[in-house]
């Protein structure tokens, strides 16, 4: 036993490491040097074609000042939290009904509704461009003229381009939180509910006292998850107002550091801002965890 | 105990009708529209049609808009990175599991921070790389990035799964003389097909919509895929909306009907990987 343990151990330990070498090459390759160029270049100005020159932390301070840059960091909040409180909403309120219903009709439903987040961003922010499309034959437009009412600039009005954006990303995300509270809603102890009944608790006391309560943890996941994934958003709203909106009202950071890299060929401020929010990312994930642990 | 009043239920179930219309039609209307002549479309907006139907979208959408390139290229891209992922990431995820060797929480902790970062981080600098390399417009260099994009994940699930098979298992095989590579290739991997077909989904997927890398590396026609493709139907551009439909079902309909197929790998896939990751 013992002469088998060691001869597997070395010739174990020497597969290990050849099992995990190509992907450490990936990693290394495409990841880590990458990482540690990103942050070079984030001191320099470059246009990625000629020479490139030191300028310390301009860059970054440049950022500070950049009015679009800062319009864009306070839009990417804004929809961050938009898209997490109504996908939360949304998805629970579904997520709820469907617990209650049974058989074909719940499992079609779960389908169904979940079919807008496995589609792709690009896909759904051309359809949007459609639904919310300015001309008389939007289909937006189309159902408010069967009210009588003159078609309406979405994208293009500073009042209703943030909220077409921001319903755009709930339609394609509340599927996905639903599903994540119909598991956690389904895997409540019983007993607890039938208690409550007993208790003669209307629906919505049990939602309130117990079923809410219970989901602190998933609602914990998914509000972490869902800012974050929000913030980093970037294709739907490239494919919905390309431009950054009217007035600067939908530019996030991931769209205008896009624009500051590809458009405007700054190498250097692009990289600084990429590394700012991957910073704001990181400050808000601690801080929304640190928020929502007090709660408990 | 029904508590509750008829009105209510009336409403919730009205609330749930809405939910399922305004999630569905929107598609429905995309593949009426890209079914119907312009004639038809002016005619009748709302519902499918019979009378003006007609494959020339597509046709026109195919050929002339070069969608057969931007699809088999979409296909080729993604289908390539999820195999070249779902390869490594089983090894590799059997090494971090049962294969012990020096430094290998080290060198785990280093992959997985690496799904931590925005990738917006890796996009500057991938394509200084892939234009020193000569890659920029090919194939090639989806498959790369695309595979880097994959694999923390991928081997992040891959190793958990691992850890779930019970040591025994590989134990008994290696006591009856079975070397590690006999054991991986006819026990393991044969009771991997949850984790393996989880880690197919989350990358076949993820690649198909994948925009960024997709529109920064490949500008040439010859090389886009189809979300690069689709950017010729921003908000801002004013093309035909029954070539924009035709388009668009290129686009969703192959996945949504691999995913009705499959459904319930699809939803325990994403699951499992969003809370993993």
């Amino acid at each position: 036993m013992i002469k088998l343990n060691i001869k597997n151990t070395t010739r174990g330990q020497m597969l290990g490491i050849m099992f995990v070498l190509p992907s450490l090459a990936f990693i290394i390759i495409f990841g880590i040097i990458p990482i540690i160029s990103s942050i070079r270049y984030s001191f320099t100005d470059w246009d990625g074609m000629t020479a490139s020159t030191f300028v310390g932390f301009e860059n970054y301070l440049n950022a500070f000042k950049d009015e679009v840059n800062r319009k864009a960091i306070v839009n990417t909040f804004i929809l961050s939290f938009s898209v997490v409180s109504l996908n939360l909403t949304v998805g629970f309120l579904l997520a709820n009904f469907l617990s209650g219903i049974k058989g074909r009709l719940a499992e079609a439903g779960k389908v169904i509704l979940f079919i807008p987040h496995i589609l792709s961003f690009a896909a759904v922010g051309v359809l949007f461009s459609f639904i919310y499309s300015s001309t008389d034959l939007g289909l937006l437009n189309k159902v408010i003229s069967v009210f009588g009412i003159e078609p309406f600039p979405w994208l293009g009005s500073v009042y209703t381009a943030m909220p077409a954006v921001i319903l755009s990303h709930v339609w394609k995300g509340f599927g996905f939180d639903m599903l994540i509270y119909y598991a956690g809603i389904m895997s409540i102890p019983v007993n607890l509910l039938e208690a409550a009944d007993i208790d003669g608790a209307t629906g919505w006391q049990k939602i309130w006292n117990v079923k809410i309560p219970s989901l602190k943890p998933v609602t914990q996941l998914l509000v972490v998850l869902g800012f974050v994934k929000t913030m980093l958003t970037f294709t739907m709203v490239m494919f919905l107002t390309p431009d950054g909106g009217p007035s600067k009202s939908t530019e996030v950071v991931a769209t205008w550091f896009y624009k500051q890299s590809f458009t405007f060929w700054e190498f250097g401020y692009g990289t600084a801002l990429a590394i700012i929010l991957a910073l704001l990312v990181l400050v808000v994930t601690v801080v929304l965890r640190k928020i929502l642990r007090e709660e408990v | 105990m029904k508590k509750e009043s008829i009105t209510f239920t009336i409403i919730k179930y009205f609330a749930y009708g809405l939910a399922i219309i305004i999630t569905l039609y929107p598609l429905l209307f995309m593949i009426f529209t890209a079914f119907k002549t312009p004639v038809e479309f002016a005619r009748n907006f709302w519902l499918p049609s019979i009378k003006g139907f007609t494959l020339n979208n597509f046709r026109e959408v195919w050929f002339n808009y070069k969608f057969y390139i931007f699809f088999k290229n979409s296909l080729i891209a993604s289908s390539s990175a999820t195999l070249s992922v779902t390869l490594l990431s089983v090894f590799a995820g059997y090494a971090f599991a049962r294969l012990r060797f020096p430094f290998s929480d080290k060198v785990f902790t280093v992959i997985l921070s690496v799904m931590f970062l925005p990738v917006f981080i890796y996009i500057i600098p991938l394509f200084i790389q892939m234009r020193g390399l000569k890659l920029t417009n090919s194939i090639t260099s989806l498959l790369l990035v695309y595979t880097f994009f994959g694999l923390p994940q991928a081997i992040y699930i891959a190793r958990n799964f691992f850890y779930t098979i019970p040591s025994e298992v590989s134990e008994s095989a290696m006591v009856d003389g079975a070397g590690h590579m006999k054991v991986f290739t006819r026990i393991i991997i044969p009771l991997s097909k949850s984790a393996i077909s989880c880690i197919v989904i989350l990358n076949f997927m993820g690649n198909w919509g994948e925009y960024i890398w997709a529109v920064v590396s490949n500008t040439k026609d010859s090389v886009k895929t189809i979300p690069a493709a689709l950017s010729y139907f921003t908000s801002m551009s004013n093309v035909f909306w029954w070539y924009q439909m035709a388009a668009l079902s290129i686009a969703i309909v192959p996945i949504v009907i691999v995913y009705t197929v499959f459904n319930k790998y699809f939803i325990q896939g994403f699951v499992e990987g969003a809370v993993k990751g």
